[in-house]
């Protein structure tokens, strides 16, 4: 009778003290994308930073591109990195690593962005299909794809 | 006809026979300015690619300042032709031939369009083959300690809590089972089974010689400590307390039997236990045939 009651008492104890291990570890969230896009600049919209003329057609002559990424519901801490790719798929400029979060705290948003030169640099003499891969953590979790042309009509 | 003239036309020929060649004259070859000419005029006719093949014939002629014209006819028809890099090359080396030159307003406005960004990748916009690696940028929102409730998951809807829910489940289904089939008391009262050992008596088979009595009782179920009480008819003879482990033993005692004649004489065992000090004991008798033997 005895030991019944002890085993009982020790599952319920175990339940309980998983339940509130469970809740405390993982019932958020997960950390998602909002917005990525290649863009001419960055612009600032009631204090929160913005792309600014996003777009997937660029002229050569445009003097900067920037890969912008949103993510929401930021916890943990984690790395980021950007990857280009010119048009023969050849790595053209990788970014440095860079932390997210250091402190470990909730975040309802991080923004992330890496740019490259384009006017007077060699990007301006690959016109075609280009590509920016965005890493977390080491994994792939975005990929961007944009056009440089030397023909009027890209963003300037 | 006097003999000088004749002369004079017999040099003349032999002029004109070995400088042909040398002027181009013999092969029937073009000015170069006359094929440009030609060329330009192909272009306005929307024959880009003749024009193009005429214009191409003529690099390294001598033309002069008309290597301008050569320059920039070759430059629109590339752009015709969708070479728009080509074409810019082209526009460039006019403005090297002449930097401050300008298209004037009859020339279609795409052409000039395309003339001036030529004109601005030279100005300034020289093609490095260093590349900028710059370091990414990051804007983190305000922290909080917590997420807001809105964002949080409810735990009915996170795998682990129905992981655990079933595991808990089953054992509570393990625990009744092995409790025996539902009973919510588990508890069982003490059962008593008394035995005692016949002593070898003359006269009567089955009597029993005064003066004492080997017993045993077997108890089962029940918590310790146990109380046995012996009775003799009604009379209290002795009374035990067994301590120890509960579950089933036997329990033997030896026994103070009054003598007398024969006489039925009843033997009862008593047990209580420790839930039991004030409820119901159980009994169990014995029927003794004892005699006071000869």
């Amino acid at each position: 009778m005895k030991k019944r009651t002890i085993v009982s008492g020790l599952l319920v104890l175990c339940l309980a003290g998983s339940l509130a291990w469970a809740k405390r570890v993982e019932d958020f969230v997960e950390m998602r994308i909002e917005q990525a896009a290649i863009c001419s600049g960055l612009k600032k919209v009631e204090g929160i930073t913005v792309p600014k003329d996003p777009g997937t057609f660029f002229s050569t002559r445009v003097r900067k591109l920037v890969s912008y990424i949103r993510f929401r519901h930021v916890m943990k801490r984690h790395t980021l990195q950007w990857k280009w790719y010119t048009p023969s798929d050849k790595l053209y400029v990788q970014s440095s690593e860079i932390d997210v979060v250091p402190t470990g705290k909730y975040h309802d948003f991080v923004t992330g962005a890496h740019e490259i030169v384009i006017r007077g640099e060699t990007a301006m003499l690959s016109p075609g299909g280009w590509r920016v891969v965005i890493f977390r953590d080491g994994t792939m979790v975005k990929t961007l794809r944009f056009t440089l042309s030397s023909r009027e009509g890209g963003a300037e | 006809m006097t003999r000088l003239p004749r002369q004079f036309l017999c040099w003349m020929m032999v002029l004109s026979l070995g400088a042909g060649p040398w002027l181009g004259i013999a092969r029937g070859e073009a000015d170069p300015r006359d094929r440009l000419e030609e060329g330009k005029l192909n272009f306005q006719d929307g024959e880009f690619e003749k024009a193009l093949a005429l214009l191409d014939g003529l690099a390294g002629k001598e033309l002069g300042k008309k290597e301008l014209d050569l320059r920039l006819y070759s430059g629109f028809c590339h752009y015709k032709l969708g070479n728009p890099e080509k074409a810019s090359s082209e526009f460039q080396r006019v403005l090297e031939l002449e930097p401050d030159y300008r298209l004037n307003r009859s020339v279609a406005p795409d052409l000039r369009k395309a003339f001036e960004n030529a004109r601005r990748q030279m100005q300034g916009e020289q093609v490095s083959e260093v590349i900028t690696i710059r370091d990414p940028w990051i804007e983190v929102g305000p922290a909080r300690k917590k997420m807001p409730k809105q964002f949080v998951k409810k735990f009915y809807k996170q795998w682990w809590f129905w992981a655990l829910a079933g595991a808990a489940a089953a054992g509570v289904v393990l625990v009744v089972k092995s409790s025996g089939g539902g009973e919510s008391d588990t508890y069982l009262a003490p059962t008593i089974d008394l035995s005692h050992r016949a002593e070898d008596c003359a006269t009567l088979p089955g009597s029993y010689q005064a003066g004492k009595i080997d017993v045993a009782v077997a108890i089962s179920r029940g918590e310790a400590p146990y109380t046995v009480t012996y009775l003799l008819d009604s009379e209290v003879i002795e009374t035990q307390t067994l301590s120890g482990k509960s579950g089933s033993f036997t329990y033997p005692s030896v026994l103070p039997l009054a003598g007398g004649q024969c006489s039925n004489r009843t033997l009862t065992a008593q047990v209580k236990d420790k839930r039991d000090n004030d409820g119901a004991q159980v009994k169990d008798d014995e029927t003794l045939l004892v005699c006071e033997c000869p």
